[in-house]
């Protein structure tokens, strides 16, 4: 375990398993034999990502700048022009929105499916795993089947007598954050059924025999526990928002731009590739960012919980 | 709010099972139960894996709803009481401390949830702390303290709250054999010093022996026999009681004739005194076993006109403080006898012939009902 991550652990015990597991393999002699030979192993990957991903991010980086010449004027056409702010701003607040919408919707599945009897868990978690392999693509269709002038919604609406005139539901930011939420959902289930799947239903028991009702019982003990995978999973639909492209660009239309939408117009629409490399870069310095401050927050939060 | 356990006299509340049954289907896991517990008293619930002991356990800490019959605690029925509502402490199998909770923070827990000023729970988690002798460890989390210590941790926050009753499931199993005899003395002193009601379910025979006021075997859902640990190991009502508690020899015989207080049985054609055991008992010449616990085997070396049934030593095994002997009798059963490892038996050695005897209290009968 590093030293960085020592003084964490000796705070919060309890995370050990989980975190300095794959650390603490000892080294054998053998051993050297092995790596050389899982080197071997991971080379075509880390090749192809070398090629294929670091080596066009960074290209896009450089173009960004040093086209036309060497300067800032991309990043500063990026903070300068409002519209871009707002799209950056937009971005941010709908991935917030999504975040916490398919926590609040996910949490409940994620305790149904950990609690459940071994086939009804199944069943649940095939049900999350299915749209998870349906294509993006499709799903988002899906949505604008059911929302858009004489879709679905709109017509029963209409049928049963609640409104007269179909309502524009598609191309509006609730669209976006709602659709976003289901398309991601599964991101944020799965890292919290694991965590959850790791409590010991004693502890629940322990809890409601020692005088807590079910629910702060829940707040005292199953919550905080399972902190780890709430974590994880916001940080996952987060990160995967804020470079989230298909279904903004389909259901969000030209007033709900986001970020990779944005990318993708100057790029192949404006050929501005060293403006797009500009906000590509802002796109990965924000991901990174957010990355570490919940990596900091997942450190921290314990002692101000039950300080 | 009630006093800490340690400045309180005797606190812990009669219970009254009155015939409990749950039934999984067809499946009867606890069939008809009746039991009741002094206030005080530490009864143990021992019996093989499946007799239904842990889901009466659970059933009156609230966990599980009984099919019928009602739980009195302390003079309330509390069986449609919810688990958090019935105070009721409880020392789980694996301790189930809350692992992001500190030592204090965890006996503390049951007083956060009865809104104990924060002052008030940390003093009293520092005495309670105190009382399982753990007073350096209040800052440690479960994680870093050994399993001993834990069980430590899970006592005295089933302690602090001064619940009416204590149950315990299986609390010491998966501690070393040391460690265990140490924890038992500690909690049955604990037990006696508090007052405290214990309900404590263990598969191990011999630690409900040692524990208990009182001993409940249970087997298939029922209670088979409930009484002082000396009454039970005595004077089994059955062969099942009989088998599962301590070491016992069974000796297949026949009823010659019954009178009230003792009886006369054969095995193997000769004539022994015995005492048949409570309950029915068979019909004069039908076949019985006879339970002898080894240490009331009497075993000397076979001469013209020794009375007893003829063996052959098989094996002498020494273990410290006694000697164990183990003896082929004529009809192929085995059986062993405890003696001083001093005594005559010492001198006997493998092969040799021995005639096997006891005093008639020492003897009980019961019909054979097995193949």
């Amino acid at each position: 375990m590093t030293d960085a991550a020592a003084p964490a652990l000796r705070r919060r015990p309890w995370l050990r398993t989980a975190r300095a597991a794959p650390a603490t393999a000892a080294p054998v002699s053998r051993d050297r034999l092995s790596r050389r030979a899982s080197l071997l192993l991971v080379s075509p990957a880390l090749l192809l990502l070398g090629w294929a991903f670091f080596l066009p991010v960074a290209a896009l980086l450089f173009r960004s700048v040093s086209e036309p010449t060497w300067t800032l004027a991309h990043y500063a056409r990026l903070i300068d022009e409002p519209l871009y702010l707002r799209i950056i701003l937009r971005t941010l607040w709908i991935s917030a929105g999504v975040t916490v919408l398919a926590l609040v919707l996910g949490y409940p599945i994620a305790l149904w499916i950990a609690r459940a009897r071994a086939g009804v868990a199944a069943f649940v978690t095939l049900c999350v795993l299915i749209p998870l392999w349906t294509s993006v693509l499709v799903r988002s269709y899906g949505w604008i089947l059911l929302l858009q002038r004489n879709g679905i919604v709109n017509s029963w609406l209409k049928e049963w007598g609640f409104i007269d005139r179909s309502l524009a539901l598609l191309y509006s930011e609730t669209t976006v954050l709602v659709a976003m939420s289901h398309v991601l959902l599964p991101f944020m289930i799965l890292p919290l059924v694991s965590s959850l799947k790791n409590i010991s239903p004693d502890l629940g028991k322990a809890a409601l025999n020692l005088g807590a009702s079910p629910w702060r019982g829940f707040v005292h003990v199953t919550l905080p526990l399972s902190l780890p995978g709430i974590f994880a999973g916001c940080l996952m639909v987060f990160v995967l928002s804020l470079g989230f492209y298909i279904t903004p660009a389909l259901l969000g239309g030209p007033r709900t731009l986001m970020i990779a939408t944005l990318i993708s117009q100057q790029a192949t629409e404006m050929l501005n590739w060293p403006f797009a490399g500009a906000i590509s870069f802002v796109l990965l310095a924000l991901s990174l960012a957010i990355t570490f401050a919940f990596r900091k927050l997942l450190g921290v939060e314990r002692a101000a919980a039950h300080a | 709010m009630s006093p800490l356990p340690t400045e309180a006299a005797t606190r812990g509340v009669a219970v009254a099972i009155e015939d409990v049954s749950k039934h999984f289907g067809p499946v009867r896991a606890v069939d008809g139960v009746t039991l009741s517990v002094r206030a005080g008293e530490f009864l143990s619930l021992v019996g093989p894996s499946g007799s239904g002991k842990t889901t009466l356990l659970m059933m009156i800490a609230g966990f599980d709803e009984p099919t019928g019959g009602r739980f009195v605690v302390g003079g309330r029925d509390i069986t449609h009481v919810p688990p958090h509502k019935r105070d009721i402490g409880m020392v789980f199998q694996k301790y189930a401390l809350f692992p992001h909770l500190t030592a204090a923070q965890n006996i503390a827990f049951p007083l956060r949830m009865r809104g104990v000023s924060r002052a008030e729970r940390d003093r009293r988690a520092r005495l309670a702390l105190d009382m399982v002798k753990l007073p350096d460890h209040a800052d440690r989390f479960p994680a870093q303290l050994s399993g001993g210590q834990q069980q430590r941790v899970a006592l005295a926050r089933a302690l602090v709250f001064d619940p009416q009753v204590i149950l315990m499931d299986e609390p010491l199993g998966a501690l070393d054999k040391k460690l265990r005899q140490q924890m038992q003395l500690e909690i049955k002193e604990l037990q006696q010093r508090l007052g405290a009601t214990v309900i404590f379910v263990t598969h191990d025979q011999e630690e409900a022996l040692t524990m208990s006021d009182r001993v409940a075997v249970m087997s298939e859902g029922r209670v088979e026999q409930v009484g002082s640990p000396r009454a039970l190991y005595e004077g089994p009502d059955s062969v099942f009681v009989a088998d599962f508690l301590g070491n016992m020899n069974f000796f297949r015989g026949r009823l010659d004739h019954a009178t009230g207080e003792g009886c006369r049985i054969s095995v193997g054609g000769i004539g022994m005194a015995a005492q048949p055991a409570a309950g029915a008992v068979a019909q004069p010449g039908s076949p019985v076993q006879v339970a002898v616990r080894p240490e009331r085997l009497m075993v000397s070396r076979e001469e013209a006109g020794t009375a007893g049934i003829p063996g052959r030593i098989r094996q002498q095994v020494f273990n410290g403080a006694s000697l164990t002997v183990v003896i082929d009798i004529a009809d192929g059963t085995t059986v062993q006898a405890a003696a001083d490892a001093r005594s005559a038996v010492a001198e006997l050695r493998p092969g040799d012939r021995v005639a096997v005897g006891w005093s008639a209290v020492d003897a009980h009968v019961f019909a054979d009902g097995l193949p």
